[in-house]
């Protein structure tokens, strides 16, 4: 077994017993903030971060070309804003955020271990070496880090019933967003569309993916504006942030499996 | 008059456009587009099979289904744009014109879309080394070389076009090398290293030792006769020729070996030939400045929100 497998197992068991310590401290309540769960959640993402590195320099390019490498890198960047977002103190409801996006790393590292996903690193075939596309890819995954977070946090909010308690969630929720939706919107529009236009000639094609990523953009947009124009704080918002996120991964991975097209191979 | 300017410029039009529009492109990603008629009857139940069709839902981003909310989507984000910017500008401080950056971002992606997508021109043309093709402006493109680059284990790495332009006689570009993601951008057209086919090339060994190499369709000239290669035959051991010399000509059959001419068939190779397809896209230049305020405007609108703690 190659030292990136190694790797990438240990950043699953790291991120397993991050959860799984945070479950813990959940339900406990200790006098000291626990320390060792966002070490460990730490320590996953730059685990995480080495294995592209390794795998870089295998294949001579930079490895986000394969939804593996994708997973584990939206997975490091998720882990990176959780801990940052667990630093925050006077977050009231840093725990719950950050062990609903440790879970959701969880559940990302879990699809990217499964026999579905090949794990091969492969140099990439003509039409993915390019540096429009990693700056596509990153950008776009950054964002989606952010709306992992407003996603725990729009659903706690659905959740709660008490005003103060939901109006730090709500702005929560829209604190991710607002910094996610720039580098989606750089990421998966601004870079995806330069690129597709200097491979295959129409920065637009209609083609499923792109479509289903100007749909989660629309969605976002439309929370945005219920909830900066129309100042809605109530579940109105909250929902749309749920359903953007839904649209976030169904554009990921629903598409490649559901719809084929252009994209069909990322 | 003021009825109807409330209503372009209210929020609420708004919304209810951008999810008409979510919801209606989701379903054209579900929905096959571009079949006909029947592939439709065939697909679906008679009812909806009749809906897709009677409504235009399966050409969806070309129907007035999308059209249409698509250009009032545009007059309610000018009307609100022009609104938002007049109050902006009467504002003696603390104005904040990242939104307004981003949806003047938008409405010129908007016109630079319509521009693209009605002004969008494009053709291929398949070609061997040494094989040439007129450009619209008069200059010609060769090209001079075509690679086919693999990794160890077989898979494509790269399509090189190696191609040179020419104009009145004079060089314009000499060797460029055309691969994926690394268009040729000359003039009004970019072209795109697009596809590779395998097509037959005949050797021909001259009476000097020389060799050529002639794709199907192409020519020879040596002395006084014209060797056009037609086609290998079809069992695929010999070559059909046409050779032409002056006003005669004949079309022979010739297998390795055999002279024809003062040429000798040396056999039949494979030989690859570069796809290049040529575009011309009025739109993208204002697209790509559509892009780029609209990168500015979403982050400097969040930057300054973020930072006001709004």
């Amino acid at each position: 077994m190659i030292v990136d497998t190694w790797l990438a197992n240990g950043a699953f068991a790291a991120l397993l017993a991050s959860a799984a310590l945070q479950v813990f401290f959940l339900f406990k309540r200790p006098a000291k903030p626990d320390k060792v769960a966002p070490a460990l959640m730490l320590a996953s993402a730059a685990a995480l971060l080495a294995v592209i590195a390794m795998r870089s320099v295998r294949i001579g390019f930079i490895a986000l070309t394969s939804t593996y490498e994708s997973l584990a890198f939206w997975a490091a960047v998720v882990c990176v804003v959780s801990f940052v977002y667990g630093r925050q103190r006077r977050l009231q409801y840093r725990p719950g955020v950050v062990f609903g996006a440790t879970m959701l790393s969880v559940v990302m590292l879990a699809v990217a271990s499964s026999p579905l996903i090949p794990k091969e690193a492969l140099p990439p075939i003509p039409a993915l070496r390019s540096g429009w596309l990693i700056l596509h890819v990153s950008f776009t995954f950054v964002g989606e880090a952010f709306f992992v977070v407003s996603f725990v946090t729009a659903l706690i909010f659905l959740s709660v019933k008490d005003g103060d308690r939901r109006l730090e969630l709500d702005r929560l929720t829209y604190t991710a967003i607002a910094v996610g939706y720039p580098f989606f919107t750089a990421g998966a529009l601004v870079f995806g569309a330069i690129w597709a236009e200097q491979a295959w000639g129409r920065w637009w094609s209609w083609d499923p993916k792109e479509t289903w990523a100007l749909v989660t953009w629309l969605v976002y947009t439309a929370y945005l504006h219920v909830r900066l124009v129309m100042r809605r704080k109530d579940a109105v918002p909250s929902l749309l942030a749920v359903v953007g996120f839904i649209c976030t991964v169904f554009t990921f991975f629903g598409v490649n499996y559901l719809l084929p097209g252009l994209h069909s191979y990322g | 008059m003021k009825k109807f300017l409330d209503w372009i410029t209210s929020m609420r039009l708004a919304i209810g456009l951008i999810a008409y529009l979510a919801v209606t492109c989701v379903l054209a990603t579900i929905v096959p587009q571009g079949l006909s008629d029947d592939a439709y009857r065939e697909m679906y139940s008679r009812i909806v099979a009749q809906l897709v069709v009677q409504t235009g839902f399966g050409s969806f981003f070309g129907s007035i289904l999308f059209i249409i909310p698509a250009f009032l989507f545009f007059a309610n984000l000018s009307a609100c744009t022009v609104k938002r910017l007049v109050r902006e500008l009467r504002k003696k401080k603390g104005r904040r014109h990242g939104p307004d950056v981003l949806h003047l971002g938008l409405m010129a992606l908007v016109i630079g879309s319509v521009w693209s997508f009605s002004g969008h021109q494009q053709g291929s043309v398949t070609l061997a080394p040494g094989d040439g093709v007129n450009l619209p402006d008069g200059a010609v493109m060769r090209l001079d070389d075509f690679r086919f680059d693999r990794y160890e284990d077989g898979r494509p790495k790269d399509w090189v076009s190696v191609v040179s332009i020419e104009k009145d006689g004079r060089p314009v570009e000499e060797g460029v090398e055309l691969r994926v993601n690394d268009p040729l951008r000359y003039g009004r057209l970019t072209f795109y290293q697009a596809s590779y086919q395998e097509v037959a090339a005949l050797a021909l060994g001259g009476p000097g030792g020389e060799e050529y190499l002639l794709s199907q369709g192409e020519d020879l000239v040596v002395g006084d006769s014209t060797y056009f290669f037609m086609a290998p035959d079809q069992d695929g051991s010999r070559a059909v020729l046409r050779v032409s010399s002056g006003a005669d000509g004949r079309t022979v059959k010739a297998s390795p070996g055999e002279a024809v001419g003062e040429l000798t068939v040396l056999g039949l190779r494979g030989r690859y030939a570069a796809g290049i397809e040529a575009v011309s896209d009025p739109g993208f230049p204002l697209v790509l400045v559509a892009m780029a305020l609209i990168a500015v405007g979403t982050t400097w609108t969040f930057a300054q929100k973020l930072k006001e703690g709004v």
